[in-house]
C-alpha cells in the first residue's frame, strides 16, 4: 500500500508538509516525486497498490503543470495543496478533481485529518490518527 | 412567452403558481383534476405542465404518459406532497423534467421552471442533435446503455441524482459525465469523499465556518457547498455521512441556503447534487442510520450501475481501449492481446469491477516489458489459474477426498471452494520455499506485497519475518 507525494523543491521547505509525509511514511509506503517528469514516471507504474496522491502546487505555474498531466491522474484519489486560496486558484485546482483541497497558507489540520481517516479506512483496526484530527502531526 | 398548465386541486397552490408564472412573463392555465388536466394537456399547446400527483380522481402519474405525448411535447414538472420516492423514480423514468416536494419555496419552482423553458427554447432554435459526452465511460452492453440513457436524462434536469453500484463500477465517472452534459458544465465540479470526513470536522468542511467558530478555527473558511455554487457537488460515499450532518444537508437542499458554522446569516447557494454509494441506503434507512427524507431528496433519479460481471460484452472493449491508452502512455507503443489473455479476462468474475480490470491491464502491460503482445505469463497469478484445465486431478488435493483412493474423484467442489483451497496450498508452499522472506515471496509469486498480504490474511497464514 503506497501513496505518492508530489513534493517539488519548494515543498521541501514547508515543514508542515514534510511532517505529514514523514508521519504517513510510518504507516504506508510514501514515494516522493520531485519533478513532474518523476511524477509521470511513477504514475506509469501499476497502481493497484496506490491509495492516493498528494500534490503540492507551490505556484500557479506548478498547478498548471499538474493540469497538463491530468490524464495520468485519472481514477486516482488526489489530495491537493494549492498556492493560495483565491477563487481563481481554487477553481483551477478543482479541475484536477481532488478529494480534498487546501492552500499553503492553511495549517493542514483538516487536510491531515482527512488523510488519516483515509488511511484508517484502508487499514481497519489501525490507530493511526484515531483522534479524528491531525493532532499527531506537529502543525 | 410560454404557455404553462398547472394541474392541482389545491386552489391556493394554483393561485400562487399562476402568479409566479405570470410574474415571469408567461401564460398560466389551471386544471383541478385528472380528467380536466388530461383534456387540457392533450388538446392545448403547452410548453410546460406543473402536475400534482394527488388529485381527487386519481394519481397524476396516470396521465403523465398522455401529457408527454401531446403534440406540443411539453416538459412536465411533478409536484407532490407525499414524499413518495418510488413515484419520483417512476416520473423520471417516464420523462418528467423535475420533481418538487410540497411544501416548497417559490424559488424551488422558479429554477426548474426557468431551466425547463430554456432547454425547450434551445431545442427549438438548434436542429443539431445533442451529443452525449461519455467522459471516458466505455461499453455498449444493454445494461450500460440503459445507464447512459438515464444519465443523459438526468443531465438535462437540475434534479439530484443518486448513483449506486459496487466499488469500481464507475460511479464517479458517471457523476462527472452528468456534470459535463449539464447546463452547469462551465461551472465547478466539486467532489467530497464523505467516507474520509472526520466527524468532528465534517460540518465545517461542508458548510464552512467563521473565524473562531470552534477551537482551531483561526480563520474564516468557505465550505465546499459554497464553493460548488453554480456548479455540481458530488458527494461520494454519501452513506458514510454522519446523521447530524445529514440533517443539515437536507435543510440546505430544501432551502438552498447555507449557514457556515458561527455565522449569523444564511447564504443562498445554487448547486446540483450528485451522490453515490455502494451501500444499500434503503437498508440503512430501516436501521435508522440514514435519513429517509434525505434519501427521498437525493434519490429521485437513481442510476444503478451494473457490476462488470453482468456486462461481459464490455470487458473486451474496455480491455482493448485501456491497453492501447496505457501502453502508449507508458511509452511501450500499442501492444496486442493474445486470445488466451482475453479468455482469462472473460472468465474472471471481476469483484473489483472496471477498476480491477484497469489495474490488471496495467500490471499485465508492465509485466510484458518490451514484448509486443500480452500473453498469459504476463497476467497476475489469480488470472493465470483460470486458464488451467482443472479436469486433471493433479492440480490440487482440494479435489481429493480424505480416506478415498488417490485417484478417486468425488463430485466437484464449488469453484470458490476449490480456488480457496488451491490458493492456500500455494501460499503454504510459497512461504516454505522463501522461508518467510517478503521480497522473495513477491518476486517468486509475481504478486504485489499488498495482494500477498491480503491473501495471507484471508487464509489466516503467518506472515513474513520482520526485515
Amino acid at each position: 500500500m503506497k501513496a505518492i507525494f508530489y513534493q517539488p523543491e519548494q515543498a521541501g521547505k514547508d515543514q508542515k508538509f514534510q511532517d505529514l509525509a514523514d508521519c504517513l511514511n510510518s504507516m504506508i509506503t510514501v514515494e516522493t516525486a520531485r519533478t513532474i517528469e518523476d511524477l509521470k514516471l511513477k504514475l506509469r507504474m501499476p497502481k493497484c497498490d496506490l491509495v492516493f496522491v498528494v500534490l503540492y502546487a507551490s505556484s500557479k505555474h506548478e498547478l498548471n503543470s499538474l493540469l497538463e498531466i491530468k490524464n495520468y491522474l485519472e481514477d486516482i484519489k488526489i489530495l491537493l495543496i494549492v498556492p493560495d486560496d483565491r477563487k481563481e486558484t481554487i477553481s483551477l485546482g478543482f479541475k484536477l478533481y481532488p478529494r480534498f483541497m487546501t492552500s499553503i497558507s492553511d495549517d493542514y489540520y483538516t487536510f491531515t485529518a482527512i488523510i488519516m481517516k483515509m488511511v484508517n479506512n484502508l487499514i481497519p483496526g489501525s490507530n493511526f490518527g484515531k483522534k479524528d484530527s491531525g493532532s499527531n502531526i506537529s502543525a | 412567452m410560454a404557455d404553462i398548465l398547472i394541474i392541482d386541486d389545491d386552489q391556493k397552490i394554483c393561485r400562487v403558481l399562476s402568479e409566479l408564472v405570470k410574474s415571469l412573463g408567461h401564460n398560466a392555465t389551471v386544471g383541478i383534476s385528472i380528467t380536466e388536466g388530461r383534456d387540457l394537456g392533450t388538446s392545448g399547446n403547452y410548453d410546460l405542465i406543473l402536475l400534482d400527483l394527488e388529485l381527487p380522481d386519481g394519481n397524476g402519474l396516470q396521465i403523465l404518459p398522455d401529457l408527454l405525448k401531446a403534440s406540443s411535447n411539453p416538459e412536465v414538472i411533478i409536484i407532490t406532497g407525499t414524499g413518495d420516492a418510488r413515484g419520483a423514480e417512476l416520473a423520471f423514468k417516464h420523462g418528467a423534467w423535475d420533481y418538487i416536494q410540497k411544501p416548497f419555496l417559490l424559488d424551488q419552482v422558479k429554477l426548474p421552471l426557468t431551466r425547463a423553458l430554456q432547454y425547450r427554447q434551445q431545442n427549438k432554435t438548434t436542429q443539431d442533435p445533442i451529443v452525449l459526452n461519455r467522459g471516458g465511460i466505455i461499453g455498449s452492453s444493454s445494461s450500460l446503455t440503459n445507464c447512459l440513457e438515464m444519465m443523459a436524462k438526468a443531465a438535462v434536469t437540475d434534479s439530484s441524482v443518486l448513483i449506486t453500484g459496487e466499488t469500481g463500477t464507475g460511479k464517479e465517472l458517471f457523476a462527472r459525465a452528468i456534470h459535463k452534459n449539464s447546463s452547469r458544465a462551465s461551472s465547478g465540479y466539486i467532489t467530497v469523499d464523505c467516507g474520509s470526513l472526520p466527524e468532528s470536522l465534517a460540518e465545517g468542511i461542508l458548510f464552512g465556518h467563521e473565524k473562531g467558530a470552534f477551537t482551531g478555527a483561526d480563520s474564516k473558511r468557505e465550505g465546499v457547498i459554497q464553493q460548488a455554487d453554480g456548479g455540481t457537488l458530488f458527494l461520494d460515499e454519501i452513506g458514510d455521512l454522519p446523521l447530524p450532518i445529514q440533517k443539515t444537508l437536507l435543510r440546505t437542499l430544501q432551502e438552498r441556503l447555507v449557514r457556515p458554522l458561527g455565522a449569523k446569516a444564511e447564504i443562498p447557494v445554487d448547486f446540483r447534487l450528485v451522490a453515490a454509494t455502494n451501500r444499500d441506503l434503503n437498508k440503512m434507512v430501516k436501521k435508522n442510520s440514514f435519513r429517509k427524507d434525505l434519501l427521498f431528496r437525493i434519490g429521485a433519479i437513481n442510476i444503478k450501475l451494473p457490476p462488470l460481471r453482468e456486462r461481459i460484452k464490455d470487458i473486451q472493449e474496455i480491455a482493448i481501449q485501456k491497453i492501447s491508452q496505457l501502453s502508449q502512455r507508458g511509452g511501450f507503443g500499442v501492444k496486442g492481446i493474445s486470445p488466451e489473455v482475453l479468455e482469462a479476462f472473460l472468465k474472471y468474475n471481476w469483484p473489483g469491477n472496471v477498476r480491477e480490470l484497469i489495474n490488471v491491464v496495467e500490471y499485465t502491460i508492465a509485466a510484458s516489458g518490451k514484448e509486443e503482445t500480452l500473453v498469459p505469463k504476463h497476467l497476475p497469478p489469480e488470472l493465470r489459474t483460470l486458464l488451467i484445465d482443472f479436469g486433471e486431478p493433479k492440480v490440487s488435493t482440494a479435489l481429493k477426498h480424505e480416506g478415498e483412493e488417490q485417484d478417486h474423484i468425488l463430485d466437484l467442489p464449488s469453484w470458490p471452494d476449490f480456488r480457496d483451497q488451491a490458493e492456500k496450498e500455494y501460499l503454504i508452499k510459497l512461504l516454505d520455499r522463501v522461508q518467510g522472506n517478503r521480497e522473495e515471496a513477491c518476486s517468486v509469486s509475481g504478486m504485489s506485497q499488498s495482494s500477498l498480504y491480503g491473501l495471507l490474511k484471508k487464509h489466516n497464514l503467518s506472515r513474513f519475518k520482520s526485515s
